[in-house]
């Protein structure tokens, strides 16, 4: 463990005390223990192990599911910009999402609607995988999964035209900005496995993406198999996005902002980036969702929009000041 | 001993023969050149012989075994390979990146074994990179970062280095420090087989030269052997004057012939 990490470690756990302790009835810290160790109110203990704690968690996994994928996407296609939306598995993920929505299938059980952003992710994961197979330039990879995102936001578009009435549109709408508002540890135990399952994958091709930094040639040239490389950072950050989508509907650019902000602190090295990306999107996250939740708002403002709130400027802001050497 | 043979390589694109049944062998030691035109296929005939390229025909044999049959860690321990591409995505410190040259041997930045980091360290010297240890290699000139790149790739401290036009855009003193320092790699064991596009330094440098001229080797011996002016107006479409002086044999091109 670095020391960077020692930090995020405890930033992520002074989030996570701090998401328990407050709300609209603010819990001591006392309370807290007690409710933890079994002991307190059945009021408290709900209000932690049935609210609180699962929203915290789903922010966090959340967070780090789509910190680690931004940043493996980073360095498989050497680009600072890159992140799970530009693949187009977010957008297929929610647009199937969104399907569920519109044809009424969610009534028919509480999992209807994540396994179908799951399904949506893994079928996109699945086209863009193909092409990373077939094709050696990491541009056409970019423009297919830009092609994809389009055209499943051009569905999603058709889909809410098409709203059979307001309700409808508005239960699309707001699985579409994004939130982990009201998500039970049911919920969380239903994407965990591909979240997991998703970052594992990550992790065990970090050292490639090390190897990556120096360019697809020179990189097979060190002795990277670079098909498989890109076959498993492509499906593991599938998996993690589906899985993320599932869990919070869309939210974007914490795997762009997350990356971006610890690399000066892993001196650049894209392997050593992945997990204290994934806690520093964690983090975020958490925070973020803190803010939503205490803001004084009418309505509760949903985490999506804060995130692209504030992470759409700072997109624009490291595009601007992008730097890549030798090119 | 052979390190590399290459029989009978060809490679199509698009119906057009980019290489055309090449041959050559390669032992131990020594510095060979292969030059060529633009377009005549050096780029591809090396990535053919590296086995990152399947053949149309023909085999590359490393050490008398299939070089495409063989697993990338492995071929890479072998074979330490310097593509054109310069392009580094981050900022990273020098000594991070030469690191990468130990891949293929389970190194990595933040696990480096005491034999890697010996091998950075020579490489490093070997380069003259003392001192640039912990330089973002965003800051470097174009010659400093060319020999970062060769650094990274005499880490791996494999007996084949194969360099594609590595003093591309490098001033006359780099040139000839890069040439210079191949030189004296494949004069201690190592085989250094190296696209180049001056012909001057190939004459001053190259122990062998292999020719190649649309998509075929044309011509393979000594510079002394093959450099000649009916040659270079043949294969490169220029009037040239060759000379044997003091300081080795002279090319002076005249112009486009």
């Amino acid at each position: 463990m670095t020391r960077s990490a020692l930090i995020l470690c405890a930033a992520w756990l002074a989030a996570m005390a701090t998401a328990i302790m407050f709300g609209s009835v603010p819990l001591g810290p006392e309370r807290v223990l007690a409710a933890v160790s079994g002991m307190g109110s059945a009021g408290d203990q709900i209000v932690i192990w049935q609210i609180r704690l699962p929203r915290a968690l789903a922010a966090t996994l959340v967070g780090a599911a789509l910190g680690m994928s931004g940043a493996a996407l980073q360095g498989l296609l050497r680009n600072p910009l890159a992140e799970p939306g530009v693949l187009g598995v977010s957008a297929s993920a929610a647009l199937a999402a969104t399907t569920a929505l519109y044809f009424g299938l969610v009534s028919a059980g509480p999992l209807v609607l994540p396994l179908a952003a799951i399904t949506g992710a893994l079928a996109a994961t699945f086209i863009v995988a193909a092409a990373a197979i077939r094709t050696r330039s990491v541009v056409t990879l970019i423009l297919i999964g830009v092609g994809l995102s389009s055209f499943a936001g051009a569905l999603m578009a058709l889909l809410m035209n098409l709203a059979p009435n307001p309700f409808s549109l508005a239960d699309m709408v707001n699985w579409m900005l994004g939130t982990v508002a009201n998500r039970s540890l049911d919920d969380l135990m239903m994407s965990a496995p591909f979240l997991i399952a998703g970052m594992a994958m990550l992790m065990s091709r970090r050292r490639g993406l090390a190897a990556l930094s120096l360019g697809e040639e020179a990189a097979e040239g060190i002795g990277l198999d670079l098909r498989r490389q890109r076959l498993m950072v492509i499906l593991g950050a599938g998996l993690a996005t589906g899985g993320a989508v599932a869990l919070a509907g869309a939210i974007g650019f914490v795997g762009i902002v997350a990356p971006h902000l610890v690399r000066p602190f892993v001196r650049y090295d894209p392997a050593r980036l992945l997990l204290p990306s994934a806690m520093l999107g964690a983090v975020m996250l958490v925070v973020a969702d803190i803010g939503v939740r205490l803001l004084p708002t009418d309505a509760e403002l949903k985490l999506g929009v804060v995130a692209a709130l504030v992470g759409a400027p700072v997109f624009i802001w490291i595009a601007a000041r992008r730097r890549s050497v030798g090119a | 001993m052979t390190i590399l043979s290459a029989m009978g390589l060809s490679y199509r694109a698009d119906e057009r023969a980019l290489v055309d049944n090449a041959s050559f062998q390669l032992g131990e030691g020594g510095f060979t050149m292969l030059i060529g035109p633009n377009g005549s296929g050096k780029t591809t005939l090396l990535r053919l012989a590296l086995g990152l390229l399947r053949p149309a025909a023909g085999r590359a044999l490393l050490c008398g075994k299939d070089m495409s049959a063989l697993p990338a860690a492995a071929r890479a321990r072998s074979v330490a390979y310097l593509p054109q591409g310069r392009s580094l995505a981050w900022p990273q410190p020098v000594r991070d990146v030469v690191a990468l040259g130990r891949f293929a041997h389970g190194g990595a930045v933040g696990q480096l074994a005491a034999a890697d980091r010996q091998a950075i360290e020579m490489a490093m010297q070997d380069c003259g990179l003392t001192g640039f240890e912990n330089r973002a290699v965003d800051t470097l000139s174009g010659g400093e970062l060319a020999r970062v790149h060769i650094a990274r790739a005499l880490a791996g401290q494999a007996p084949l280095l194969m360099a594609d036009e590595p003093i591309a855009a490098l001033d006359p003193h780099y040139q000839h420090d890069v040439m210079q320092l191949f030189r004296t790699l494949s004069r201690s064991g190592r085989t250094v087989l190296s696209v180049v596009h001056d012909l001057g330094l190939a004459a001053l440098y190259a122990d062998r030269l292999i020719w190649m001229q649309g998509g075929r080797i044309v011509a393979d011996g000594s510079p002394a052997d093959t450099m000649t002016a009916a040659r270079l107006r043949d294969v490169f479409g220029v009037s040239a004057e060759v000379r044997q002086t003091a300081h080795g044999l002279q090319v002076d091109i005249h112009g486009a012939a």
